[in-house]
């Protein structure tokens, strides 16, 4: 069983549009300093890796898992106890 | 323990102000003052062994000599008759045969009597005067940890292991960052295949600020000590036989014999076993042998550490 959130639809409801914007919103989102650069970077990556692809639009009927999986990754990263 | 390490514990862990603002028997006091050089140039190894719940000392090694002990445990008290006897005044509970045979061997070394004026009567603040040694002072960092501070001021990595569930109060420090874990083989960040290779590297960047750094630098120390210890634990191999209850001994003595840069290991029975207030007199003489058990296994494995036992 999940959580009753929905990433996907915040995705949409954002209007973001690539991997990039993705994990600078969720990082926004979920952090409140911005992520290291280089963390970022593999972030982007991860989610690219996962997706196939960086256009969200393509991935928005599967994309659920992965973004749950960077979700995860931002909440495993040190500043999120900052929050 | 020999008696410079012992002091040398006492010092750091305790500090002189402390002991004498305490009003400490001038025992405290005077190994206060003791040297620290000696045990911080040792390569010594201190393992703790909270008998959490807090253990009847009087019923461990039972002053039958004192009437007074007679006086008030009339019901509860060990009769002389069923005690091992270690001279006219004190004597081991009967189910104690391998502290006895420690004791006898001069393995093993007993404070006895310890507490302060007025004691609290609320546990949590008995378990936290017991952590810190500093009753009614609200002492922020545990005994362990100033203990390791004066040993290594300044901190250094892995130099103390607490293992639990939680973090202890005794092995808090201000310059230390205690490794702690349960289970070495669940020692490391849980998520999907996938995550996994980028969790080493989310502790990484430099920081903006000191408590970005600070958290940067906790992650960092978790990533490489569960490395570490779970590598420890997977190639320790042992003869002896640790009961059913092994406790976290074995553990223990696997990052020993891994070489770990350890110092200081604080491990406790769990769920404050020796909180034995109902049936006290069965519950302990069973809790008792399991302890000497696991302690002597311990002892015959692991060279060159040294035991302390609360109570005990």
């Amino acid at each position: 069983m999940t959580a009753g959130v929905n990433l996907t639809a915040m995705v949409r409801a954002s209007r973001l549009r690539t991997t990039a914007e993705v994990v600078d919103a969720f990082g926004r989102r979920f952090l409140r300093v911005p992520l290291d650069a280089d963390v970022r970077a593999r972030f982007i990556g991860f989610l690219n890796g996962e997706l196939g692809t960086t256009d969200v639009a393509q991935a928005e009927t599967y994309m659920e898992d992965a973004l749950r999986m960077l979700v995860h990754l931002i909440m495993s990263a040190p500043e999120y106890q900052l929050g | 323990m020999n008696e410079c390490s012992r002091r040398a514990l006492l010092k750091a862990g305790l500090g002189t102000s402390l002991a004498g603002a305490l009003g400490m028997p001038a025992f405290f006091a005077q190994t206060a003052t003791a040297l620290t050089d000696e045990a911080a140039a040792s390569d010594r190894i201190l393992v703790v062994l909270e008998l959490s719940g807090g253990n009847d000392g009087l019923n461990t090694l039972v002053p039958y000599g004192d009437d007074a002990y007679y006086r008030h445990r009339p019901t509860i008290g060990l009769k002389p008759d069923r005690l091992r006897k270690i001279d006219d005044r004190f004597g081991w509970s009967p189910g104690m045969a391998g502290f006895e045979r420690l004791y006898k061997d001069g393995r093993l070394a007993v404070v006895h009597g310890c507490g302060y004026d007025t004691p609290s009567f609320s546990h949590f603040s008995s378990m936290a005067y017991w952590h810190t040694a500093a009753p009614n002072r609200g002492e922020e960092y545990g005994w362990v940890g100033r203990l390791a501070e004066g040993l290594r001021p300044g901190g250094a990595p892995n130099f103390v292991v607490n293992i639990d569930t939680t973090q202890s109060l005794a092995v808090r420090s201000r310059d230390h960052t205690p490794v702690v874990f349960d289970d070495p083989e669940r020692f490391s960040r849980k998520g999907f295949s996938q995550e996994l290779p980028l969790f080493q590297h989310v502790a990484e960047g430099s920081g903006d600020n000191p408590a970005q750094r600070y958290l940067r630098d906790i992650a960092r120390s978790a990533r490489d000590a569960s490395a570490l210890v779970r590598e420890a634990w997977a190639r320790y191999r042992s003869p002896v036989d640790y009961g059913i209850v092994p406790l976290d001994l074995p553990k223990v003595a696997a990052l020993i014999d891994a070489g770990l840069p350890t110092r200081l290991y604080y491990a406790a029975y769990r769920h404050n076993a020796f909180d034995t207030h109902v049936h006290q007199g069965d519950l302990h003489a069973r809790l008792s042998p399991t302890c000497r058990t696991r302690w002597r296994a311990s002892c015959g494995t692991s060279s060159g550490s040294a035991g302390a036992a609360r109570s005990c």
